[in-house]
């Protein structure tokens, strides 16, 4: 389905139109559920998250001024929704201060996770994106999967962009880390 | 083989490669549904509309000026109507029915709170043509 620009949504919602929200979700959701997701790693909590954004975003509507571009308002919404929850509830996020030391020769290591099957890899980069921090794993997916500017992660995340900057270079030898860690010895050696 | 690509483009290479994850089937429905019941929740309809209650201060401040204006405040004092200078417009013989209303004292707490209301409610007036004339001319 082709979408049409999210000015058009918004307006039409604004006049009353539901169903034109509706068709603003359904553009969204992939990336808002992915990003929640990322930052909570519960699939249910997640759902429940973005649907807790989405209805934010559709009550303050009309106090968006188109300032920024409508994602990144959606993506601080969901940002803040995501993190109010862990804070809620106190979970406890797997620290990767534990993790083994990283290998020196870590683009060899990834031209090995090159070779592999693409399933294999996916699954392997979906379950070190899990391990990573809540903050590392948003900043990553906003940088590198929605290609959202420094300035713009500064805006959703509300951090400086020098911050911004060293999430994700601990975000990257993270997710290293938690990738080698989850490899196993033999595939390294197979390498 | 040696790739010339380094971390950075890697860790996009495998991010990009990874994509989007969907919701579940009923995510959008259950949204839906649960904007439909705060729009229906939110949407207040009080019993006296905003209109009424502007006519109901204007009256109110109507009938405070007449009561200062033509009611006497004792008895030996007039009312402030009869201190302008007779004038007569014309000589109709008219008889009208004489009304006789009962001479009410205000205390001049409930006076001046009168007062107070009456001028809100002329404010509240004022605004609310404004903003209507606002919303006929966006409409």
């Amino acid at each position: 389905m082709r979408f049409r620009e999210d000015y058009y949504y918004i307006d039409k919602t604004l006049a009353g139109d539901l169903n034109a929200y509706g068709l603003l979700v359904q553009k969204h959701e992939k990336v808002a559920f992915t990003l929640a997701k990322r930052i909570l790693k519960n699939k249910e909590e997640a759902e429940e998250a973005t649907q807790d954004a989405f209805l934010k975003a559709y009550q303050s509507l009309s106090s968006f001024k188109g300032n920024s571009k409508f994602t990144t308002w959606l993506y601080k919404i969901i940002y803040n929704e995501a993190l109010g929850r862990i804070r809620k509830n106190k979970e406890t996020t797997i620290e990767l201060d534990s993790v083994c030391e990283i290998s020196s020769d870590t683009t060899t290591y990834l031209d090995g996770l090159r070779t592999l099957q693409l399933l294999e890899r996916r699954s392997l980069i979906q379950k070190g994106l899990e391990a990573l921090k809540p903050k590392e794993a948003a900043a990553l997916t906003l940088f590198y999967l929605e290609e959202q500017s420094i300035k713009e992660i500064e805006v959703i995340m509300n951090l400086s962009s020098s911050n911004i900057k060293i999430l994700l270079h601990r975000g990257r030898k993270s997710l290293l880390e938690a990738i080698q860690q989850l490899t196993n010895s033999e595939l390294i050696h197979l390498l | 083989m040696k790739s010339q690509l380094n971390e950075e483009d890697y860790i996009r290479e495998f991010i990009f490669e990874l994509g989007t994850e969907k919701p579940s089937i009923n995510f959008r429905r259950m949204l839906m549904k649960k904007l439909d019941m705060t729009r229906s929740r939110s949407v207040y309809h009080p019993v006296i509309s905003p209109l009424a209650w502007k006519l109901i201060g204007s009256g109110i401040s109507i009938l405070v000026v007449c009561v200062l204006l033509f009611i006497p405040d004792g008895k030996e004092s007039i009312t402030l109507v009869q201190h302008l200078p007779d004038f007569t417009v014309l000589d109709w013989n008219i008889k009208l029915p004489k009304l006789i209303f009962p001479k009410i004292h205000f205390h001049t707490i409930a006076l001046k709170s009168s007062v107070g209301f009456m001028v809100l409610a002329i404010i509240a007036v004022i605004f609310s043509i404004k903003k209507w004339r606002g919303l006929t001319i966006f409409n």
